[in-house]
């Protein structure tokens, strides 16, 4: 966990509003400012940015639960299952050489805990269960899946149940003609949940500029943000 | 970059926002990757953006620029400029395309809108990801005036309490709008917060 140095510390409390997570706060009896270790993800933010006038706070990630929250929390890390920094992959970005998602095939990436909520590995864990039960693909090169002890259980190792993060990205694809059960899934987790989640549909574009997802994604009664991300296509050597 | 399509806000406010990224794929031997970056990095900057980023070193209101510019890694670089106009990312697509450098180039934004540039540039939408919003207890979430300015980090790094100071500094006259945006923008490494949007969306808060 982030440490703030209780000698250098003179409890301005500026770093105070900075923490995404609320986990920095002020003791009154000491009048110095303190990290609440359950709260802390370690994404590092206050590390960064914080304008500290004594730099008193240390970065101080110590144990292996920890370095995990760090490793879901703070992009700035590269995770060893993926390569890159932060907790996805390359997922559509870099489909135009990867190929990872075909025409037919619907990808999802539920960013569960964001924003700003946090998870637990259980919740978690309970994700994927349920998820299990639809029958997905999922992406292998994802770090939740690499930190799984059983796939099909949803089952992390024991010591990273209780472990809270800031968010963790589920990828996965389905067939399009499975998307309603997804959805009718993800429904289900949303009543049951108690946190938020964050939920992104991946489709390759038609030659007419057109998403074969959206009409199904719309006669299920969804809303489609107008707002997207779109791989154009410039990655060689380009998979068609 | 993560969640870039999840950005809230009006139609009219999100169509001055718009997110470049530039990525290598480590499924991908690159001739040269970090030459290739410099390039794309230069491309960026030429169209002025209001925001840039390299995965390698920070974003530009928090590393030095010229690091920014120029600092690559051998292999799996990912790269940002954000910009608020439509035009902008016509032009920045255009180089692209001209150099032919290989990488794959993502565009955040009202994908209309996107498509309409890429038509006109000679380009074809490869794959989207589209955003279904937040689901679960939302009841958890901030209120919306202060999502819209958080949610400009796809990592969520830009917190809420921090929106609200700005806003506090704005109103005792310590802050102009645009050096509470800057303040804000510094926790999001990656580069990819629009600070004029986020100055535009704090004046709003500010006036009511």
């Amino acid at each position: 966990m982030v440490l703030i140095n209780q000698n250098r510390c003179i409890g301005c409390g500026i770093c105070i509003p900075y923490c995404p997570r609320s986990a920095i706060k002020l003791d009154p009896k000491t009048k110095k400012s303190y990290v609440v270790v359950e709260e802390c993800v370690e994404c590092g933010t206050c590390v960064r940015v914080v304008p500290c006038p004594r730099d008193a706070i240390e970065p101080y990630i110590e144990g292996y639960a920890r370095t995990v929250r760090a490793h879901f929390s703070d992009p700035y890390t590269t995770h060893p299952s993926t390569g890159i920094p932060g907790r996805g992959t390359e997922e559509m970005k870099t489909n135009d050489v990867t190929g990872r998602f075909r025409r037919g095939e619907v990808g999802f990436a539920i960013d569960i805990g964001r924003p700003l909520v946090g998870v637990t590995f259980a919740e978690i864990g309970r994700f994927v269960r349920e998820l299990n039960e639809v029958g997905v693909e999922w992406e292998k090169a994802n770090p939740i899946l690499y930190l799984l002890k059983d796939l099909e259980k949803g089952k992390f190792p024991d010591e990273l149940m209780g472990e809270k993060i800031h968010s963790a990205v589920l990828e996965f694809k389905v067939p399009l003609s499975k998307v309603n059960k997804v959805i009718e899934k993800l429904k289900y987790l949303a009543e049951t949940t108690d946190t938020v989640f964050s939920v992104g549909v991946i489709s390759r574009v038609d030659e007419d500029f057109s998403i074969p997802v959206v009409k199904l994604l719309k006669e299920l009664g969804l809303e489609v943000s107008p707002w997207a991300k779109t791989n154009v296509g410039l990655g060689r050597p380009l998979i068609e | 970059m993560t969640h870039t399509h999840h950005r809230i806000g009006s139609i009219d406010s999100l169509k001055r926002d718009y997110v470049v990224l530039i990525m290598a794929s480590r499924h991908v031997k690159y001739v040269d990757e970090e030459g290739k970056f410099r390039k794309a990095m230069e491309i960026l900057a030429r169209h002025n953006p209001v925001n840039i980023g390299n995965m390698v070193v920070g974003n530009k209101y928090w590393r030095d620029e010229i690091d920014i510019m120029t600092k690559f890694r051998e292999h799996g670089n990912i790269i940002h400029g954000v910009y608020t106009d439509l035009e902008q990312v016509k032009e920045v697509l255009r180089e692209l395309k001209e150099a032919n450098l290989g990488l794959s180039v993502v565009v955040t934004g009202v994908y209309e809108e996107v498509f309409k540039a890429l038509k006109e540039v000679g380009l074809k939408p490869h794959t989207i990801n589209l955003s279904l919003g937040i689901w679960g207890r939302t009841e958890k979430l901030p209120p919306k005036e202060v999502l819209e300015i958080t949610t400009m980090c796809g990592h969520c790094m830009v917190s809420p309490s921090l929106v609200l100071k700005m806003v506090s500094e704005i109103k005792k006259g310590h802050l102009s709008p645009t050096s509470a945006a800057i303040e804000l923008a510094k926790s999001c490494v990656c580069g990819v917060f629009n600070v004029k949007r986020a100055e535009e969306l704090l004046r709003k808060i500010v006036a009511k």
